[in-house]
């Protein structure tokens, strides 16, 4: 098969090269894109009715494109009903005006120069965990160290109350994400997550509007658009502050913790790697970097075409759902030398790993904060590990690649 | 940033009297052509607009910090709107394209003015030449030249017929306006159109900076003094100066890197294998703020205070520039 230039590439009879929704699919993408990169640059599929851009400069270019690529019919890839994410407020759903006016109301919180003011913080966190298991040869390095730093630092930053009840967020946080692999539906337990957090989220909305603190959720209900308070006088669970809420919630914890495990897992694949670290830790940034794009832990994401556009020659109609696979940009072979390879000490280039643009992460220098500092107590306070089984993959949205075990042996 | 982005006004620099601010609220919006708009602004309270000729521009106070000036378009006998045109160039980040994203029926917009420097003079007859956007102080001027039963010629240029606002209307003016979208006419034949100079005609013109040098060659040349009356829009996004290269200098390595006039500092270091962090590519996520140790920042940025940006202790290395020869960064 040749890379067809003017008409996208279509499946004949039902034998997809690329279906997300499918257990075939999620076990390998990598090599998926790889054919997608090569044969179908362009690829429609017609049993769900999308396109897909698959290399690093169509993916960029349509990110990059605010006004021919539109957010409305949201990010996911499933839930087509848009159960979970057509509510307003709802960030990476929501096109301009209302976008930038929206993120300007948190923006400045999550700034690097706000960030960096967590450091000790981070480290702090990172170290009593690490406490917890210093003594131990047998660690599991995502559920022990790499699920419980974001679960503790983005709720405090957010400002959830701490003690008993942040059980109950983990509980919420796993749930809005539940699904059944090679469905495209939330399922039950996913559906009453999303409602009795936004439910909460408009009570601690509420209670900061009498008590404000110093974190985002005050920031939220105090925030004005053009001197227009955007909290509403009875904040509920549909209101736009809560969807604001709600769209941080989702973004902060799963992403993070799929990152440091990706992060441990391909470093305890590779001892040489893991000892260049030791020897300079000045190397540790870039190992965060090239986990984000190893692995692109939010994989694909996913636009609405507001005109007919041509990518590589192929004319994608109006009105087409667009899926940008980021994760096969970052390992686009005529981007990264050895795309395939994972390698700290590959020369620094800008990957896609936080998306760009408009919707670009909010949240990026908070992930690479938590990272980074994960990775530098990791390594000042333990030696050498190696994989001690078999990593497992977190059962999430099929936008999503994350693992929540990784077991290793340190020496 | 190269693209044309709005009208700026270049001769704009003395404030002649003190110029009140005025609330107005966005009363229509028109989708005029690919890429353009037509925004119509009447006072908030309700009130008379001040008085105006055509050629007068307004100031117009972006919520995002910038203050940005646009041709008034609209019919000067009519004082309860203006109506500006307003051009999204694809490489324009901020002004018009906040305009273009940001601003509603409904949504309330502070101005200041009108002023004027591209007055209409008395005269027999007139020519009239418009490239792209500067068709909008020319269509106030032929509204008052036709009323007053003077001829005139409309010469417009633009892209392509779509991206050229106005063209309806003016066309239903008959053959006096002539359209020419270069992707099927071409460029004007300039030297036809003032292949004929003459005493008693005046020639205005308003567009980008190659149309205008290239009708200034030939009216130097061949008018008489005076004839040529014109008013550029810079080629720039914001307030006005046109950008122009400068050095960075990297102090943990002591390289020095030319910043072209139309890349940015992001861009140049990525290309010379210096990568900066970074997201949203147009100042306002903060991700790829650069610490500045020596050297006058251009900030652009709508992420940074007022009071950070004075401290001139980083930038946003995406879109702010240099407001002196050489930056030296903590890179
Ligand atoms: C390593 C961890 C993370 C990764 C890989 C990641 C990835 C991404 C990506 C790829 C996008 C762009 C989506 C698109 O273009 O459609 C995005 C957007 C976003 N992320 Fe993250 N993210 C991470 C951490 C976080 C954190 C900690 C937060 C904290 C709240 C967060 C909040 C958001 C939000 C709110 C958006 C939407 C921004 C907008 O639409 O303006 N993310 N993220
Ligand atoms: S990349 Fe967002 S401010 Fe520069």
């Amino acid at each position: 098969m040749s890379i067809n230039i003017e008409k996208p590439y279509i499946e004949s009879e039902y034998a997809p090269i690329y279906d997300p929704f499918t257990p075939e699919f999620q076990a390998d993408p990598f090599s998926v894109y790889e054919r997608l990169r090569r044969e179908a640059p362009v690829y429609y599929n017609e049993k769900w009715n999308f396109y897909a851009l698959s290399r690093f400069d169509d993916v960029r270019a349509a990110l990059r494109d605010h006004e021919t690529y539109l957010n409305y019919q949201g990010v996911d890839i499933d839930d087509f009903e848009q159960e979970q994410s057509g509510y307003p407020g709802m960030l990476p759903n929501i096109d301009n005006p209302r976008h930038d006016q929206l993120r300007a109301t948190v923006q400045r919180s999550f700034m690097p120069r706000s960030i960096r003011a967590l450091t000790d913080e981070v480290r702090q966190v990172c170290d009593l965990l690490i406490d917890k298991f210093a003594d131990q040869k047998d660690v599991d390095i995502s559920a022990d160290y790499s699920w419980p730093i974001p679960f503790e630092v983005f709720y405090n930053f957010l400002g959830m109350p701490e003690g008993d009840i942040r059980e109950k967020f983990v509980r919420w946080t796993h749930g809005i994400k539940d699904r059944k692999i090679g469905s495209t539906e939330l399922t039950d337990f996913a559906r009453e997550s999303s409602r009795e957090l936004r439910e909460y989220l408009a009570y601690l909305l509420r209670e900061r509007r009498k008590n404000p603190r110093n974190d985002v959720l005050t920031a939220i209900v105090q925030a004005e658009i053009n001197g227009v308070p955007l909290a509403p006088e009875d904040i509920d669970y549909a209101a736009e502050a809560t969807g604001l809420a709600f769209a941080l919630y989702l973004g902060g914890v799963e992403t993070t913790a799929g990152t440091m495990s990706t992060l441990f897992e391909q470093l305890a694949r590779y001892p040489e790697q893991q000892q260049a670290l030791h020897n300079d830790p000045m190397l540790i940034p870039r190992a965060v970097e090239e986990s984000l794009r190893y692995r692109t832990i939010f994989q694909v994401t996913a636009r609405t075409t507001s005109r007919p556009v041509e990518v590589d020659g192929v004319q994608i109609p109006e009105g087409k759902r667009v899926f940008l696979i980021l994760g096969s940009a970052n390992r686009d072979e005529t981007v990264f030398e050895n795309a395939d390879q994972f390698d700290i000490l590959r020369t620094p280039k800008p990957h896609l790993g936080f998306g760009e643009g408009l919707h670009g992460c909010l949240g990026n220098p908070l992930a690479r904060l938590e990272s980074t500092v994960a990775l530098e107590q990791l390594v000042a306070r333990k030696g050498m590990f190696e994989l001690a089984g078999e990593p497992r993959r977190y059962i999430t949205t099929p936008n999503a690649y994350v693992l929540d075990r990784v077991p290793v042996a340190f020496k | 940033m190269s693209a044309l982005a709005t009208l700026t006004h270049s001769s704009t620099v003395t404030f002649e009297e003190e110029e009140r601010e005025i609330k107005t609220t966005v009363v229509a919006r028109l989708d005029a052509a690919t890429d353009v708009v037509l925004l119509t602004l009447a006072a908030a309270d309700g009130s008379e607009l001040p008085a105006w000729r055509p050629g007068a521009h307004i100031d117009v106070l972006l919520s995002n910090g910038i203050t940005r000036q646009y041709s008034l378009c609209s019919d000067p006998d009519d004082r309860s709107s203006y109506t500006i045109g307003v051009l999204n160039a694809p490489a324009s980040r901020g002004g018009s394209r906040y305009v273009h994203e940001s601003l509603h029926v409904g949504t309330s917009l502070t101005i200041r003015g009108p002023r004027n420097h591209f007055e209409l003079v008395d005269a027999q007859r007139y020519v009239f030449i418009a490239g792209g956007i500067g068709i909008t102080p020319i269509a106030a001027m032929l509204r008052e030249v036709e009323n007053a039963g003077k001829p005139w010629m409309l010469y417009y240029g633009g892209r392509t017929v779509s991206s050229m606002a106005l063209r309806e209307e003016l066309e239903s003016l008959g053959d006096r306006v002539s359209i020419w979208p270069e992707d099927t006419a071409g460029f004007m034949d300039l030297a036809t159109i003032l292949g004929s100079p003459d005493e008693d005609t005046v020639v205005y013109t308003c567009g980008p900076e190659p149309l205008l040098a290239a009708i200034e060659k030939i009216c130097d040349a061949r008018w008489p003094e005076g004839s040529l009356h014109y008013e550029r829009f810079a080629a720039k996004a914001i307030e006005g100066a046109t950008d122009t290269a400068f050095e960075v200098e990297l102090a943990k390595s002591g390289r020095r890197i030319t910043v072209p006039a139309d890349k940015s500092v992001l861009e140049t270091l990525g290309e010379n294998g210096v990568h900066i962090l970074s997201s949203c590519g147009e100042g306002t996520c903060g991700t790829c703020e650069t610490p500045v140790l020596e050297g006058e920042v251009d900030h652009r940025d709508s992420v940074l205070t007022k009071d950070e940006q004075s401290r001139n202790d980083c930038m946003m290395v995406c879109v702010s520039r240099s407001k002196c020869p050489l930056l030296v960064l903590d890179v």
